[in-house]
């Protein structure tokens, strides 16, 4: 077989690697062709951009690959690059992406489609390496889309979509992708890595259009506001967002079409809710305990479902509202914390209660679980121990509003 | 249980590559898991990763050198593993801040009876020698007290006794091996093997008791069991090691 043709069938042809989730989102900058990527180490998210210079060292990627002297000049640098026109990657994790924080605010207010992957990791101090979703979730206001992946394929694919998505000239905003420290980042699974014939017909290239920052194109950008000025460019943010939802849809839907890979309902994952007297709610890789423990409570006579969130930025509430109104009662289990929030509870439950409040339906109760911090693990008992709490909601029994899983107390 | 004899690696750490330890486990595996892949197949991809048909040896022969034996549940060391009782949420002081650890006391010499000496208190709940893989054991007759040991221990082990000596003292010692390595004097500390002992008594006391007999332990303790779990003598000694590992290698 002559050489040009291997070459195209290799092109074309979908091939399976034994990878991690770092390592997936690495495979998905090389297909989305990134030009500038800036790294900074810090664990576990760096794992990712190990595996980035590795393919810039093989000459299997062309990028711009810099080394900044901390995270704050990381994100700065690709911030001004995507302004210049260059498509970016960026990351971090924990106190990592806080000390990146002047930079995190400008870059949606910006609209600067930065793709960034957090490799979520509890915050400093006491100092852990585990997983906590505090870090991702602390830009939740700021314009940020945040979604939450819980396997390597979905990483890969999320990736791709994130580019689509972030980079379509009605969004325009940054997009982080969370991983689980260590339990995703770190944990291979087979993924499938499509063509780079299919990732071309996806994604098309990133075109900043009136907002190139380039001799040619005389602006400047962002000079100093006050309250004449402000108010109305925080409204265009919100527009953005508001688009977003109609675009990830869009985007979902010829993912699937090209790649022959369905997720569904973009927003949120469904698992065994159609017959489900209670649902469990939550983000990551919790899923996996959780789906265990649900078969196991399943052949106890007991139907619960899950559901877990994949963007929580947009959140796509009305939609979650009317899935949750065919429950007796909800608990979510939230990887995170909001000391002093209502009830005490977590970020999650507290944007879930929110998200019901307003409707016509049917409020069924939530219960909150924290559990899993700082990389503790979310076990099957600690779900099956929450499933009987949400029973307990749903015949009517009091249940603390929040309760904390698998603490020492 | 399967079981692979070999050198182990740099401080346990797997820091050399070259060691072979990656591909050794390879042959192991498929010796153990001939479903799983076979010692051919590995061969194959060692030749076709790295180029290195050395390394396709060091597999096989892990190959023919890894037995197995069937370990039936509750088979094996007797003895209760150290546990850790953790505090409770409320049991904890605020915070995040760790108490210092209280002074110390004088020593006993339990012949004398004299008070002397300084031995630090240590942490009651966190004891590192629950994982110490190797232990000093000290030439109370040889040592020059040059104080090296003592200074530079990691984790301040070594307990001054009343006469100014340095016992290590095996409550807190983890192992490291680094009173070895700086110690001037030809085996006056020796890192042992930890599967050679079954308590944590003081030497010190053992040789202030009966010094024949402690001699005649000692040299026992070093002659027959001289090997290192993990870690260097002296500088240089990798270097020296690692020809002599790659000829038994290469060895037909």
């Amino acid at each position: 077989m002559a050489v040009a043709t291997v070459i195209e069938e290799q092109r074309k042809s979908e091939e399976t690697a034994l990878i991690t989730g770092s390592e997936a989102i690495a495979v998905a900058c090389k297909l989305a062709d990134v030009d500038v990527i800036t790294a900074y180490p810090i664990r576990p998210y760096d794992t990712v951009m190990q595996y980035v210079c590795k393919l810039v060292a093989n000459g299997e990627m062309d990028c711009e690959y810099i080394v900044a002297e901390g995270e704050h000049s990381q994100f700065e640098i690709v911030k001004h690059a995507s302004a210049c026109g260059a498509r970016v990657f960026c990351g971090s994790s924990g106190v990592g992406w806080m000390y990146a924080m002047e930079a995190l605010t400008v870059t949606p207010a910006l609209r600067i489609p930065m793709i960034a992957m957090v490799g979520n990791r509890a915050l400093d101090d006491p100092g852990a390496f585990g997983v906590e979703h505090n870090d991702a979730l602390t830009v939740r206001d700021l314009g940020w889309q945040l979604v939450w992946v819980d396997n390597a394929q979905e990483a890969l694919d999320t990736a791709l979509i994130a580019y689509r998505v972030a980079e379509d000239r009605r969004i325009f905003l940054p997009c982080a992708i969370s991983c689980d420290g260590a339990f995703l980042t770190h944990s291979q699974a087979l993924v499938k890595i499509p063509s780079q014939e299919k990732v071309n017909e996806f994604l098309p290239p990133y075109n900043r259009g009136d907002l190139l920052l380039h001799p040619d194109n005389p602006i400047t950008v962002a000079p100093q506001g006050n309250e004449d000025w402000v108010m109305e460019i925080r409204r265009q943010n919100y527009a953005a967002m508001e688009r977003s939802y109609g675009v990830i849809k869009e985007a979902y839907a010829d993912f699937g079409r090209i790649f022959g890979r369905s997720y569904g309902n973009p927003f949120f994952e469904e698992y065994m809710t159609d017959d489900a007297d209670i649902v469990l709610m939550g983000m990551g890789t919790l899923s996996i305990s959780v789906k265990v423990a649900i078969r196991q409570m399943r052949k106890e006579g007991k139907r619960v479902g899950f559901v877990r969130m994949r963007w929580f930025r947009p959140f796509a509430a009305e939609e979650l509202a009317k899935s949750l109104q065919r429950f007796a009662a909800i608990g979510v289990i939230d990887r995170d914390y909001s000391f002093g929030s209502p009830y005490l509870g977590g970020v999650l439950a507290g944007e879930v209660r929110h998200a019901l409040y307003p409707g016509p339906g049917k409020k069924p109760p939530v219960v909150d679980f924290i559990c899993g911090l700082g990389g503790r693990e979310v076990t099957v008992p600690d779900v099956q121990r929450m499933a009987e709490s949400v029973y307990n909601a749903a015949e009517g029994k009091a249940q603390p509003l929040t309760q904390w899983i698998g603490l020492r107390e | 249980m399967s079981i692979l004899k070999g050198t182990v690696s740099f401080s346990g750490l797997w820091v050399y590559k070259d060691d072979h330890t990656d591909v050794r486990i390879l042959g192991a595996i498929a010796k153990i898991l001939p479903d799983l892949f076979s010692l051919q197949s590995v061969q194959k991809a060692i030749v076709s990763e790295w180029k290195d048909e050395l390394k396709a040896t060091s597999a096989a022969k892990s190959y023919e050198r890894t037995t197995s034996i069937t370990v039936q549940p509750n088979q094996g060391n007797p003895e209760t593993p150290y546990k850790f009782d953790l505090p409770k949420w409320h049991e904890m002081g605020e915070g995040i801040a760790i108490p210092s650890i209280p002074a110390g006391r004088n020593m006993e010499d339990p012949v004398s009876h004299a008070h002397g000496g300084f031995q630090p208190d240590r942490n009651p709940t966190f004891k590192k020698f629950s994982t110490r893989t190797m232990r000093p054991v000290v030439n109370f007759d040889t040592c020059i007290k040059c104080t090296l040991c003592w200074l530079q221990c990691p984790d301040s082990c070594f307990d001054v006794t009343p006469e100014g000596l340095y016992d290590a003292n095996m409550q807190a010692c983890c192992g490291c091996g680094v009173c070895e390595a700086v110690c001037p004097v030809k085996e006056c500390v020796t890192m042992v093997n930890e599967t050679e002992f079954s308590d944590n008594s003081s030497q010190w006391e053992d040789w202030r008791k009966d010094k024949d007999a402690y001699k005649t332990w000692l040299e026992d303790k070093i002659k027959s069991h001289p090997e290192r779990s993990h870690g260097f003598r002296y500088r240089g000694q990798y270097e020296e090691q690692i020809p002599e590992m790659l000829e038994i290698a290469r060895e037909k």
